[in-house]
């Protein structure tokens, strides 16, 4: 195969790497902040530093042997390529709404909310069973955490 | 036919569900306090010696208000991170702490924290106080304090002295004696008195400081001996145990159990608060746990004498975590 | 009192009917609280101790006691189920369980896990009985050096978990280190990459990120396929491990017990260590050290025969010394307190029937739970024969509950996914989530030690290599270096 521009399956690693590598960096530079001390007498950035400053090189020792290695056929974009990202997006924001509706709209409310989107929209089930199938887990969790005795937000409703 | 069905028993059973959350009852608040259950955080991990008393004195204190208590536990920081919560809660009595004071006493001092100890908050009562006391081991060829500083002052760095944590009340006193009296020190933090006991009795460290209760087993079986301890009547179980007082030492301040609730709660609320937990403090559950955790009530404390105590504490802490250069400004941020 | 005349004293206490009634309930809730994610020990614990009040002091210890070895049973069912490690210490587990799951083999692993632990378990309370004094005071003899060492040698060992590349395992490893530093310095009270989020002062917490990044991971993983296929195959015939299981995971089960009993008495760390040690120390010495982590029995057999022995060993420090080793004891620490009895050197001498009471009742409590975990085996493979599309709603609401229930703290949700998210990725790019998990557990451990032992020793290194134990801890953790770089160039030869 001619070398028509480079290969696309390897840049999910390079960036990987990069990420890492910078991520470990601004780490690196923070702890360094936080104050070093000395080695007989090691600060709260002691640690951080060392562990941050030996990610990085890793990383970037990762993305030099990456970007220097033939093109071959297995790579990080043939394992994306099977990605939904779709999916994912919409199972992480629903999550984190469940989080961040928790104590706002009670446990209820929030946890029912949630199952209505992944079994509606993710699982992409018929709505009334969606709405039965939700009320009916919540329902039982609710019930079963009150038989636990472990403390659940309530919502406005009470409930 | 089996599809209509469902569906009629879905919308059906949404309804209910609406229905029922809407008929529940709604606190009102012309009722007088409390209506409903009462939230209490304790900033520290459940089995701790705060969250044993709160829990102690919760049955007193449902008794006393006529509703429920909740325990929830919310460690971080020895009740810094709750505490920064707490002061965003709403201010109505239904959700309050009991934690030590070192988030209104202390944790400012250390760091920028979210909330104004003074201004933020609203205090309630006074549980308890702890004591400490600085132990050695039985075996060990130093019979005193005195001793021990003489000791200490001969062999600069061999000193080593065990604490539960940076700007505990033990660290503290211990560099303000060790100025005082000038002799160097090493001072170890551990993660609470459970680790700096083992290592005091596993001859890692030479002195250990912390509170009262985590020593007096091995007091009481000859494994550890008290040297100092803030009590002036001393402690019944060390008859050799010298208050820091005798020993020309001024140690006020020692580790206190409080109770608060953001600013802004109505005054008969927390009068109504401050006597369920006085009233529970006198029950036999409580008093007994007090005493096994080694925890002095003294006189009840509360709302604005409270506040002035503890502006008093929190200034003669501020003195000694400057004394100890862990004030916030000093460190490189 | 000689041994036999105690384990006598102790039946009379412990097969009094209300305490075998307390025993059962704590082992029951126990086992629940296991399985459920998220929700561990200590918070069962701390919701039941105020009941505990009104109980017995034998009888409150006894049920406490029962929850937390029975969460010990639990914690490695949600591992293997859903790759959703219930604790720390069952993590390990979840890196062949859960693979066995996936095969159709749900029912011996965790067959293979109650009984394990089973054994585990009751060879820790035979040690606790016979060795429960003289072990604790060695374990005192463990003071900051010994415990960096030991850390040190951990470390290396945690290289030879990794499945596939080394270089991405060490990498995660470092990773691991770093998030653990998230929080309050403990030397210095600075906050560090706390960004001013309150909810980080205390650090980012090992059940959001164990939860985002095994569990949530794996799910959004499994839910590329379509609805309709199914993610575990399941063979209802095998519920229990087979005769060729039990050969080979004989010798595991007996090393993971020993290993697990002598670190699990450690304070501190002395469960997750002993999981992954057994782990490793059974792939070093297998055959087929490449087929660990797709599903082989003894990486099943191994840490969770360790982790119950750990559990067992750990109430040595606390029954015969008084030292609660870690925050589960520490709640029954508490729940003594409050009965009246300080948990001291004193404790076996002066309420005898409390101590072997407890400890007779743990035999009980652990038959218990092989008798309830063996039967719920077949419940639990016919859960998961429960279609995807309905099965990965109710776990991820298991997941939100379970890491909210922890803290009550929205932002544990909000890491949890993130850790997701990343737990996704690295999944993808061959980048293992468990080196990262136990260097998030062992850094703060090692750092904590090589500062409080700079401390003491005034900032000589010294002190790591004149103290006896240190010094030999530090010798095992360069020969498994050693053994560790030249193993490629051994095996060419």
């Amino acid at each position: 195969m001619e070398h028509a521009g480079r290969s696309r399956a390897k840049d999910p690693e390079l960036y990987a790497s990069a990420f890492l590598c910078a991520f470990a960096a601004a780490a690196s530079v923070g702890a360094y902040r936080l104050g070093l001390g000395s080695v007989h007498n090691p600060g709260p950035g002691f640690m951080p530093f060392a562990a941050a400053t030996l990610l990085a090189l890793m990383a970037l020792g990762q993305l030099v042997r990456v970007a220097m290695a033939p093109d071959e056929g297995s790579g990080g974009a043939t394992a994306f390529a099977t990605s939904r990202w779709g999916v994912v997006t919409i199972v992480l924001g629903t999550l984190f709404g469940a989080g961040f509706m928790l104590e706002r709209a009670g446990f209820s409310i929030a946890t029912f909310l949630m199952l209505v989107v992944l079994f509606g929209v993710v699982a992409r089930k018929r709505w009334w069973v969606t709405l039965l199938w939700a009320a009916l887990v919540v329902a039982a969790a609710r019930l079963l955490s009150r038989a636990l005795g472990m403390p659940l937000p309530e919502g406005p409703l009470g409930i | 036919m089996t599809k209509t069905l469902s569906r009629i028993a879905a919308v059906a059973l949404i309804a209910l569900l609406v229905t029922a959350g809407a008929a529940a009852p709604r606190a009102a608040a012309q009722e007088v306090f409390p209506t409903k259950p009462i939230t209490v955080w304790v900033g520290f991990p459940p089995g701790g010696a705060t969250d044993i008393l709160m829990r102690a004195l919760a049955e007193g204190v449902e008794k006393n208000l006529g509703q429920k208590v909740v325990v929830i536990n919310k460690p971080g920081a020895a009740g810094a991170v709750a505490t920064a919560e707490l002061a965003k809660a709403k201010p109505d009595g239904y959700t309050i702490i009991c934690n030590t004071d070192t988030p209104v006493t202390r944790s400012p001092h250390l760091r920028d924290v979210e909330y104004d100890p003074f201004r933020d908050l609203t205090f309630i009562n006074r549980v308890g106080q702890f004591k400490i006391v600085f132990a050695i081991r039985a075996d060990s060829p130093h019979r005193t304090w005195r001793d021990v500083v003489e000791w200490a002052k001969k062999n600069p760095g061999q000193l080593t002295f065990g604490h539960p944590g940076v700007a505990t009340t033990p660290n503290l006193v211990m560099t303000r004696i060790a100025a005082k009296e000038g002799f160097t020190v090493r001072s170890v933090p551990f993660a609470g008195d459970g680790p700096s006991v083992s290592a005091l009795l596993g001859g890692h460290i030479v002195i250990l400081g912390g509170s009262s209760v985590a020593t007096s087993s091995y007091v009481q079986a000859k494994r550890m001996r008290i040297l100092l301890v803030n009590d002036k009547d001393g402690l019944d179980y060390a008859p050799e145990a010298v208050s820091f007082e005798k020993a020309g030492y001024d140690v006020e301040n020692t580790t206190a159990v409080i109770t608060f609730g953001p600013k802004g709660m109505p005054r008969p609320v927390v009068d109504r608060l401050a006597k369920a937990f006085n009233e529970a403090a006198k029950t036999e559950t409580f008093v007994s746990v007090a005493r096994k955790s080694e925890v002095t009530v003294g006189e009840p404390l509360m709302g604005q004498a409270l506040a002035d105590w503890l502006k008093k504490v929190g200034a003669n802490y501020e003195e000694l975590i400057k004394e100890a250069g862990l004030y916030k400004s000093e460190k490189k941020q | 009192m000689d041994a036999l005349h105690s384990i006598v004293l102790g039946l009379q206490v412990a097969l009094q009917p209300t305490n075998l009634f307390f025993c059962f309930v704590g082992v029951f809730v126990g086992t629940l609280i296991g399985v459920l994610p998220g929700i561990g020990p200590v918070g069962a614990m701390s919701l039941l101790l105020p009941t505990t009040f009104h109980l017995s002091p034998v009888g409150a210890i006894i049920m406490l006691a029962g929850i937390y070895y029975g969460a010990q049973y639990g914690g490695s069912t949600t591992s293997i189920l859903v790759n959703i490690p219930g604790e720390a210490s069952s993590i390990v587990t979840a890196l062949d369980g859960y693979q066995m799951a996936r095969q159709g083999r749900a029912g011996p692993a965790l067959g293979m896990a109650a009984l394990g632990s089973f054994v585990g378990g009751t060879v820790g309370i035979v040690g606790l009985m016979l060795l429960a004094a003289p072990l604790a005071e060695a374990a005192l003899s463990f003071g900051p050096p010994e415990y960096f060492a030991l850390m040190c040698v951990s470390l290396v060992v945690l290289t030879f978990l990794s499945q596939g590349s080394m270089y991405k395992s060490l990498m995660m490893g470092l990773l691991g280190l770093l998030l653990s530093g998230v929080g309050l310095d403990m030397f210095t009270s600075a906050p560090r990459f706390t960004f001013g989020v309150n909810e980080l002062t205390d650090g980012i917490g090992l059940i959001p990120l164990v939860m985002g990044l095994f569990g949530i991971a794996e799910i959004l993983l499994n839910l590329e396929q379509p609805m309709t296929r199914r993610i575990y195959v399941t063979r209802l015939g095998e519920l229990l491990p087979t005769a060729g299981d039990w050969l080979a995971a004989k010798w595991p089960i007996v090393r993971g017990t020993v290993i697990g009993f002598f670190l699990g008495i450690l304070p501190g760390g002395g469960a997750v260590l002993s999981s992954f040690v057994a782990y490793a120390v059974e792939k070093r010495l297998s055959k087929y050290p490449e087929r660990f982590g797709t599903g082989v029995i003894e990486g099943v057999a191994a840490p969770e025969s360790a982790n119950n022995a750990a559990a067992q060993a750990s109430f040595i420090p606390l029954l015969s010394l008084g030292i609660p080793p870690n925050v589960v004891m520490a709640v029954l620490f508490g729940g003594l307190l409050i009965h009246g009895i300080t948990p001291g050197p004193l404790l076996i001498q002066q309420h005898p029937n409390l101590f072997w009471g407890v400890v007779v009742s743990m035999f009980v409590g652990n038959v218990m739970l092989l008798a309830l975990n063996l039967p719920l085996i077949g419940m639990w493979v016919r859960l998961l024969r429960v279609p995807y599309d309905v099965l990965f709603p109710l776990i991820l609401l298991f997941c939100v509950v379970g890491v909210y229930s922890v803290n009550n703290s929205r932002v544990d949700v909000y890491l949890m996914v993130a850790f997701g998210f990343v737990g996704y990725l690295m999944q993808k790019l061959g980048y293992a989530p468990a080196p990262l998990a136990l260097a998030y557990v062992l850094g703060p451990i090692l750092e904590t030690a090589l500062r409080q032992s700079l401390s003491l020793s005034g900032g000589s290194f010294a002190i790591f290599f004149t103290r006896p134990i240190a010094a030999a801890a530090m010798a095992v953790m360069a020969a498994l270096l050693v053994v560790q770089i030249t193993s490629p160039w051994r095996q060419h030869r």
